[in-house]
């Protein structure tokens, strides 16, 4: 098992690495290199998977790991083909000016590279935790350096390499995790389909923090696992540092630790009636040692300085456009408003106000519009509502086979309490963009390892059925939707 | 053209459903020639109906498809025998594309159905050819697959008006479009994998799941209607009635008159005594509606009178009109332009600062300002007229005080009863709508003793009448003076009457007994008639109902000629119930129109006044922003705003609106269906009952194309309760089931009860926890 283990740490590292040297390559070569060069290359590689399992396949030594490792190749090829057709100021968020002057991520990134230091105020996007701009700045180092670029525009632009490495080793985690939960060839091959070809881990590559935080919440579910089955020193360090970077990178990755609290309480509970808790205690005293200064230095920082409140979010205010309190609770968080689900796939930003539909709607085109033949975005969307539902269905199953397998109750459990901290935090900050699926693309990992054990095992034929015919579906018309984008 | 569409979405959503049901049963061998007589008649016949107007290409399509019906079932009975024909017919006729093809009246999709028999009957011959031991309805999902995806694919183009090339434009998301597409091309894939399947040697697996149909769970204990269900009744009755009765209406409003015309007492001149600065005029309007006056303010230094307004319209009666004013003045001159006569009952000048002024002159019109202190803060529905009030409230004052009658859109019989409620408390909002309070809270001992008798238990019982109770619909119209709810009370009276006969039917008692309770639905339906017409809606349904539970009896008991002298008295009966029995409660019910127009006698009345309501309502069509079409009805969508006051000083609201309780009409949906299938698999005879009656309250409204509202579904809402109590009690754990209904229905009668009864309410609680659909603007 430990080998296997390894292996993944040598996949993550060696898809890291090959992320960057795409990029630097492609930046030695912008010149030479086209945009529809690149989505040709792309279509090249998933055709080249394709035909390699039809090959297989014709030769009879098709099997569910080659399908799972072709799935994943195809992933990191969408990945990266997408980081490096869209420059960091297309579908961006909250970049503002690419100048030290500015107060959005790219000032921030640049504040790091040329002034050498953290921002001097918490206005606009300052306030976030500096992890992401950190690695960002150094990754941007690394790679102008072997450039020789002086455009600040690049120097913000390599720092969504760290976005796109995360991106892809999310991917590669969310196989260990399926190996936890033991799922069975064709259920890990489902839910690996959804993951590998989930537009939000496309639309993440971009200069923010989003996909790195969702990058440690997976880390942390597969390592809360991990403790609770050997809670070792090994396991023990590597989740303090989860969580310390991860907070490090956004607050919201503590929002898991409630879960990782629950599950620490659960083991020392039985550890206790064993008699064995004492060294358990020890080295979660030694996990709170370690992840707490380092999730919350920032915050003691800044609370410091500028007296910023732990948990602080930029408010919009009410005559925002982006206001959505106007709207009824049931309407933004019960009733979906069908006109709107059936009248198009993409986000209405200033209008739109059901968190469901948004969430939905902007896990696969963002909060953008594509100009591509319409029936691939409704086909993406139709199937995606469809897979979302069934994941609800799954979720709430598990909860009710609780008795015959606690794990995967306990994975719902994981989506529950995610699912509530999004409505308090929709509750709490009313607005458009705050239902924007950016911030919740850990869920997918959970929901579809849900959707593939659950559904296939406890499912009829027909809902099965609808089950592949979906993931086929919404895989294939989000590849040609982000080839032909 | 959506109305047409989704009725045959849910008619062959239902269809199909039973089939699937009922191919599992053994004893199923296609459907019968009065089946499908009744198939065609409501996918052929109505959604050619349906449709406002009608062209020659309508009617070729239409006897176009009934060529290719005969022709695809000949051919089918060739291939599959009589069973299979039969079975053919009947989803001919519930396959979309011809109804779409006869609905366009469109020559390329009559192609088309020709086209689709022909490739289904080619495959056929192509299964019975290469696949021998395959049973069709192997292939039964993948059938439906591809009709649904034809459905969707119209849909949207049809439903739109766009061609197929405009659908596909980069601007235009076809949701349903590509929805229907790749439901056909799906249905194609499992089509072909199911045939590689069967030749690879894998059995065509079935992908019905075969179930014994078992008969429907009667009740274990038939219980006597005891003290129980007494008690039961007094308690939910009482309940009711203090809810309905709370706030009902003002006991006072202003009662004094004086008559204006621009003919003669055409100036009311005010003086205040010193220049004032006032915000607004109050006037409540008596008698006559519609009053327009001009609105002027004297200037002392030129001598001259300057004109505010010279189009003020005073719309309602029996209700404030508020007329803002901001001017600093000493005179207001206010003069009616119309010739026509109207009454005002009382004047309020209301200065900036909210105070109320009395005029120097005030004793010059002394019954203008003989009431001051009926002036509320806040005119809210407890002080005025609301909705349709300005007419049958209205109407019923005419009525009692020998006037000239204004409202005859409708028969006169409720606005007679409602006078009955002026008569006992004076022209006042409690007066007006003490009838409509007095017969809602009756309908809830008749719900109790119906679902009793439907089920003879008396959780069920107690459970259809405290959903009744929680139904906001009928609390809205139990407190506003319409006469919805007095036909409503009358056409449940009729189901019911109707119900006990088919049950002495059953148990197979004498003729003197079946008639006691004809007689008492014919005195009923007359009744109900009198009152507004959807009463015929209802004898419609009793009739169908009648039919068939006549035409059981004489076969079970040796056919119809055996019965010949039995069928005879039953017809004399019917006879005198339903025909001369209405009629002359119908004709009696104009005997005030022949006291206040003389010209004719009240039979002549009865019938030159229905020629007119049936000309009004033909073509009463207007825009209004409450109107809803019958599909909107079902899921509750648009609510009907009674009154809406705004108390901002507060940040409050008062608001009456008329819609369902939104779990019993979404139980009901299902419920619906669920009695569809006790009736159609499991023979249920209640549940036919109710389903017939279901239709025939909401079958009439898919025809009509005037402007219509959610309230005209309380009908339909009366068997839908009626409906959720069968279901609950065929349900294993009913008792369970019937607390978690009433509780739920409870909680959301308590939650919405600011919005349906018009107490005050915060305006950010009504905005943020009762607004659930964008539709459901309560402000």
């Amino acid at each position: 098992m430990n080998r296997i283990h390894e292996k993944k740490y040598i996949q993550c590292i060696l898809v890291s690495m090959a992320v960057i040297a795409a990029y630097t390559l492609w930046s030695l070569f912008k010149n030479f290199i086209s945009v529809p060069m690149i989505k040709a290359i792309m279509a090249e590689l998933i055709v080249f998977a394709a035909a390699y399992l039809i090959r297989c396949g014709i030769k009879k030594q098709f099997t569910a790991d080659t399908a799972i490792k072709a799935v994943i190749f195809a992933g990191i090829v969408m990945r990266i083909g997408y980081m490096l057709y869209t420059p960091c100021n297309v579908r961006s968020h909250d970049m503002w000016e690419i100048s030290t002057q500015g107060h959005g991520h790219a000032a921030y990134i640049l504040g790091l590279l040329q002034n050498n230091s953290l921002p001097q105020s918490n206005e606009i996007q300052f306030y976030q935790q500096p992890f992401f701009y950190i690695v960002g700045s150094v990754a941007s180092k690394l790679i102008n350096m072997i450039t020789s670029s002086d455009d600040v525009f690049y120097f913000v632009d390599a720092a969504k390499t760290v976005s796109c490495a995360a991106s892809c080793m999310v991917l590669i985690i969310a196989g260990s995790i399926c190996d936890t939960f033991k799922l069975k060839d064709t259920e890990k091959l489902a839910a690996m389909l959804i993951v590998a070809f989930q537009p939000c881990f496309f639309l993440s590559i971009r200069v923010t923090p989003d996909i790195l935080c969702t990058f440690f919440m997976t880390l942390a579910l597969l390592f809360t696992f991990r403790w609770h089955a050997s809670p070792d020193w090994k396991n023990t360090l590597i989740l303090a540092f989860v969580y310390g970077f991860g907070v490090m990178t956004k607050i919201s990755v503590a929002v898991l630790a409630f879960f990782t609290a629950v599950v620490f309480a659960v083991k020392l509970v039985q550890l206790i009636k064993e008699k064995k808790a004492l060294p358990v205690i020890f080295r979660l005293a030694v996990f709170g040692i370690i992840s707490l200064p380092l999730g919350l230095w920032y915050n003691v920082r800044n609370y410091i300085l500028f007296s910023q409140k732990f948990g602080y979010v930029l408010e919009l205010g009410e005559k925002s456009k982006l206001y959505v309190g106007n709207h009824s609770l049931f309407q933004r968080f019960v009733i979906p408003d069908f006109n709107n689900i059936l009248s198009s796939p993409y986000d209405y930003v200033w209008d739109d106000y059901n968190l469901f539909v948004y969430s939905v709607k902007s896990s696969l085109f963002g909060e953008f519009e594509f100009e591509v033949p319409s029936f691939i975005p409704i086909i993406l969307y139709i199937s995606a509502m469809v897979l979302s539902v069934l994941a609800v269905i799954a979720a709430v199953s598990a909860l009710k086979h609780f008795t015959e397998d606690k794990m995967t109750a306990a994975l719902s459990a994981v989506c529950a309490v995610f699912l509530v901290s999004v409505v308090i935090f929709n509750l709490r900050y009313p607005y458009g963009c705050s239902m924007d699926f950016r911030y919740s693309t850990f869920l997918i990992i959970p929901f579809a390892i849900l959707l593939a054990k659950q559904l296939m095992r406890y499912g009829s034929k027909i809902t099965k059925n609808m089950l592949y015919m979906c993931i086929a579906m919404f895989s294939c018309s989000s590849c040609l939707m982000y080839i032909l984008a | 053209m959506i109305s047409v569409f989704i009725y045959m979405g849910i008619a062959c959503f239902i269809f199909f459903f039973l089939f699937r049901k009922k191919l599992n049963s053994s004893s199923f061998n296609g459907y019968s020639l009065f089946e499908l007589s009744v198939f065609y008649l409501l996918m052929r016949i109505c959604p050619l109906f349906m449709l406002e107007e009608r062209s020659m290409m309508n009617y070729i399509a239409f006897a176009t498809d009934i060529i290719l019906i005969a022709a695809a079932v000949t051919a089918f009975g060739k291939l599959c025998g009589v069973a299979g024909r039969k079975t053919a017919a009947a989803l001919c006729l519930f396959s979309p594309l011809p109804v779409i093809s006869i609905v366009c009246g469109n020559a390329v999709y009559t192609l088309a159905v020709f086209i689709v028999i022909t490739a289904i009957l080619a495959f056929i011959c192509f299964i019975k050819k290469k696949f021998r031991k395959v049973p069709l309805r192997t292939f039964l999902n993948e059938y439906i697959l591809f009709t649904a995806g034809g459905y969707f694919m119209l849909l949207d183009k049809e439903c739109l008006s766009l061609s197929f090339m405009e659908l596909v434009a980069a601007d235009k998301f076809p949701v349903f479009t590509v929805l229907g597409l790749a439901a056909m091309v799906l249905s194609c894939v499992f089509t072909a994998i199911k045939l590689i399947g069967v030749r690879k040697g894998r059995t065509a697996e079935e992908s019905i799941v075969k179930e014994a149909c078992t008969e429907s769970r009667e009740p274990l204990v038939h219980e006597s209607f005891g003290r129980k269900n007494c008690l039961h009744i007094i308690i939910l009755t009482a309940v009711y009635a203090a809810a309905v009765f709370f706030r009902l209406g003002s006991f006072e409003a202003p009662q004094s008159s004086m008559k204006f015309s621009s003919v003669g007492n055409s100036e009311i001149v005010l003086d205040l005594g010193e220049y004032v600065s006032i915000s607004k005029l109050d006037i409540f309007l008596g008698s006559n509606n519609n009053a327009k006056i001009a609105l002027s303010a004297y200037n002392e230094v030129d001598r001259e009178w300057i004109l505010i307004d010279t189009d003020v319209a005073l719309k309602s009666v029996f209700s404030w009109n508020e007329v803002p004013m901001s001017w600093n003045l000493r005179y207001i001159g206010i003069v009616f332009t119309e010739p026509k006569e109207y009454f005002i009952n009382e004047i309020v000048v209301v200065d900036k600062e909210g105070n109320v002024l009395t005029p120097i002159n005030s004793l010059d019109y002394p019954e203008l300002f003989d009431e001051q202190e009926k002036y509320p803060e806040h005119a809210t529905y407890y002080y005025r007229t609301m909705f349709d009030e300005v007419y049958h409230g209205r109407t019923a004052y005419e009525f009692y005080n020998d006037l000239p009658i204004y409202e005859n859109t409708h028969p006169p019989l409720g606005k007679t009863l409602i006078s009955l409620g002026i008569a006992s408390f004076g022209m006042t909002p409690f007066g007006w709508r003490f009838v409509s309070a007095v017969f809602g809270t009756l309908m809830v001992p008749v719900m109790y003793i119906f679902a009793w008798k439907l089920s003879r238990r008396s959780e069920t019982a107690f459970l259809g009448a405290a959903l009744f109770c929680t139904e906001f619909m009928h609390f809205t119209l139990s407190r506003i003076a319409t006469i919805d709810i007095i036909v409503a009370l009358f056409i449940l009276l009729m189901f019911f009457f109707m119900y006990c006969f088919t049950e002495e039917i059953k148990a197979d008692r004498k003729l003197p007994k079946q008639s006691v309770w004809l007689l008492l639905c014919g005195i009923s339906t007359a009744l109900a008639v009198a009152t507004k017409w959807t009463g015929i809606y209802a004898a419609a349904g009793i009739a169908v109902i009648f039919f068939v539970a006549v035409a059981e009896r004489c076969v079970n008991d040796g056919g119809f000629r055996k019965n010949i002298s039995y069928l005879s008295k039953l017809f004399g009966v019917c006879v005198v119930s339903f025909i001369l029995i209405p009629a002359v409660v119908y004709s009696l019910s104009y005997l005030q129109f022949s006291e206040v127009y003389t010209d004719k006698n009240f039979v002549e009345h009865a019938i030159s006044n229905s020629v007119n309501m049936l000309n009004y309502h033909s073509d009463a069509k207007a825009e209004h922003p409450y109107q809803s079409e019958w599909y909107e009805w079902l899921v509750d969508r648009v609510p009907l705003l009674d009154a809406v006051t705004a108390v901002p000083e507060r940040g409050s609201i008062s608001t009456v609106a008329t819609f369902g309780n939104p779990l019993i009409l979404i139980c009901g949906l299902a419920s619906f269906l669920h009695n569809f299938w006790l009736w159609r698999c499991k023979g249920c005879t209640k549940a036919r009952f109710l389903v017939i009656a279901y239709l025939s309250m909401l079958m009439p409204w898919l025809f009509i194309h005037r402007t219509v509202f959610i309230y005209q579904y309380f009908g339909c809402i009366m068997i839908i309760i009626l409906m959720i109590c069968n279901s609950v009690m065929n349900l294993k754990k009913s008792k369970m089931a019937g607390i978690i209904l009433i509780c739920l229905s409870l909680q959301l009668f308590i939650m919405f009860f600011p919005v349906i009864s018009g107490i005050e309410a915060n305006r950010g609680y009504v905005q943020q926890y009762l607004e659930w659909l964008p539709t459901w603007v309560f402000e």
